[in-house]
């Protein structure tokens, strides 16, 4: 790794991506999913933190608990559900059942032990476990940062994506798009933030979107608009993109801002279920803290290393790798509470377009990364050029690093530090 | 048993238009308040106000076609080709204004570059009889893998 370019083996070697595994998401804050998906006790999902499978519980008490999913006897995954409502998980290999606590409650024939190791048996936890605005993230480092030390500057991404609902609670509604691509986990994080890319690999829904029927005027928006609109935002002039602002963060953290407004999408000011939604936001908060909320303009922001949302559409994806070159890809749909029913139609219309398992940008962003994976398997060439903007970042009095232009690539250099300084255990 | 044949040559030239790409033809198969969905879970009821995989109008139908068609479509441009088999037709209701409900199961095989993928489920046909034949009013794909991680995803109709 050099300031301006990295080597091609950061991609395509598996002895690399196995150090990953150990040495960032062994290690990281990682974000599993959110408070809304597990609401009474005994309710859980199961998700993946690197190798490791984990079941995320309610407890009794209102706290959550992580536990890593794997049977203490022989080893079985004890929990294959992608979520419900338990009051015990047991071993389908041999009965071994443990409380949601993670406590051993039973072994069949349990006369066959010399001792009993009940006590010391139950599943694994993962210690470090945190939520922040309803987020749930952990960490499987013994000791280090905390989750807001962790999240930085960042956090305010966060900030703006919950103090958009009136009243400062979402929840995960409708599903979750899933999909594989063949390619590095890093590669959908350094595209995000990527202004330059949307011209060239969305060209073809930029033409349809260009050619299409206008949205309608404020109010008389059909279901479409959102797409269109978004289509064509992809093709904002270099102008408009360089004056982007793009901040990242010692951790690798990265955030793009003045990308639009409410009003140049689809939720513009004179539509009236956005105004009814304002409303509300204004009758919980007060007149000008709803301005201050709706005058953020952030747009994707990502969480290195597994995660990106955004928060004008409320969708998150979190980002499980399976291999070096294997990826999937989990988006959630966020439900603003308290908010007209309205405005989660357009979330949905957005992610159907958009992150959906068949939209129409999404699928040349995943050809593209399989393309730049197979062209990095090959050894011809060795390095990756990350030089765009090098040389002229700015370090802000926040302790962010702003890229000189929103087309720089300040974001994959920000990624490359963090990255660096977890695989050297810093 | 009119009926029952006709309806099943009707999804048979469905699918034969989507495995050839005339892509005109086919969303000329819809009403024009027609639409073409799928869920992305079962138990969802109607397209409206939940994430869907497609959830299409017309409209957009013409969006995605373009799309496709574009020369810049990198995703389109490998080799890519599907073969679509439509089988247990079964009429579920049949109105005397001729409005029936009609259920079958799909499998479909894609070629994508070098890769094959398989996809099946089953159809929800809302059909309306007119003039020119029979109209979909709604066209609902349930996957059978609507809830896995889909390796890749859909460019076009199923």
């Amino acid at each position: 790794m050099q300031p301006d370019r990295v080597h091609r083996s950061v991609y395509a070697d598996p002895a690399i991506f196995e150090l990953e595994m150990e040495r960032i998401f062994g290690r990281a804050w990682l974000i599993l999913g959110h408070e809304s998906q597990i609401a009474a006790p005994g309710d859980y999902f199961t998700t993946r933190m690197g190798r490791e499978p984990v079941i995320v519980a309610r407890q009794g008490d209102g706290s959550v608990r992580v536990l890593i999913n794997r049977c203490m006897h022989r080893g079985a995954i004890v929990c294959a559900e992608g979520r419900g409502h338990a009051s015990s998980f047991v071993c389908p290999y041999h009965g071994w059942t443990y409380d949601t606590d993670g406590r051993l409650r039973s072994v069949p024939v349990p006369s066959g032990y010399a001792s009993d190791k009940t006590g010391e048996l139950g599943l694994r936890r993962v210690l470090q476990v945190s939520t922040y605005r309803g987020f749930i993230f952990a960490s499987r480092a013994a000791a280090g940062a905390n989750l807001e030390e962790f999240l930085g500057p960042a956090k305010s991404s966060l900030d703006d994506l919950v103090d958009r609902a009136p009243g400062g609670e979402l929840e995960v509604a409708g599903g979750v798009f899933k999909h594989v691509y063949h390619g590095n986990w890093k590669l959908m994080l350094e595209n995000h933030l990527d202004g330059i890319h949307p011209a060239h690999v969305h060209a073809s829904s930029i033409a349809v979107a260009r050619g299409a029927p206008e949205p309608g005027a404020s109010g008389k928006e059909s279901y479409r608009d959102i797409a269109i609109r978004q289509m064509r935002q992809n093709a904002m002039p270099e102008p408009v993109w360089e004056a982007i602002g793009l901040w990242t963060t010692a951790r690798g953290h990265g955030y793009m801002g003045d990308y639009h407004d409410d009003s140049r999408l689809v939720a513009a000011m004179g539509n009236p279920a956005f105004q009814e939604y304002r409303a509300r936001l204004a009758a919980r908060q007060g007149e000008a803290e709803a301005d201050r909320i709706l005058g953020v303009t952030l747009w994707n922001t990502i969480l290195y290393p597994n995660c990106s949302f955004m928060s004008q559409f409320r969708q998150l994806r979190i980002v499980q790798p399976l291999a070096v070159d294997r990826t999937v890809v989990y988006t959630y749909s966020l439900r603003m509470k308290d908010a007209p029913p309205q405005m989660f139609r357009d979330t949905v219309a957005f992610a159907n377009v958009v992150n959906g398992t068949a939209s129409w940008v999404l699928t040349d962003d995943l050809e593209v990364y399989e393309r730049v994976q197979r062209g990095l398997s090959s050894g011809a060439a060795e390095w990756v050029y990350i030089a765009r903007g090098a040389g002229r970042d700015i370090d802000e009095q926040d302790g962010t690093r702003r890229g000189a232009t929103g087309t720089s690539e300040v974001y994959i250099r920000a990624q490359f530090r963090a990255w660096l300084d977890y695989m050297n255990g810093r | 048993m009119k009926q029952q044949h006709e309806v099943e040559q009707f999804l048979y030239r469905q699918a034969d238009l989507l495995d050839s790409k005339r892509w005109q033809d086919w969303i000329d198969l819809f009403a024009p308040d027609g639409v073409y969905w799928m869920p992305a879970d079962p138990s969802h009821k109607h397209w409206d106000g939940v994430p869907s995989i497609f959830a299409e109008d017309r409209n957009l139908m013409n969006v995605r076609m373009k799309r496709v068609l574009h020369p810049d479509a990198w995703s389109q441009r490998p080799l890519w080709g599907t073969n679509h088999v439509v089988s247990n037709v079964v009429v579920q209701k049949s109105s005397p204004k001729g409005e029936i409900e009609v259920r079958s199961r799909f499998h479909m095989m894609e070629l994508r570059r070098d890769d094959v993928r398989h996809f099946a489920g089953s159809y929800t046909h809302h059909l309306k009889k007119t003039k020119d034949g029979y109209r979909i009013k709604l066209q609902r794909v349930d996957m059978t893998n609507a809830q896995a991680a889909y390796d890749y995803v859909l460019q076009v109709w199923v």
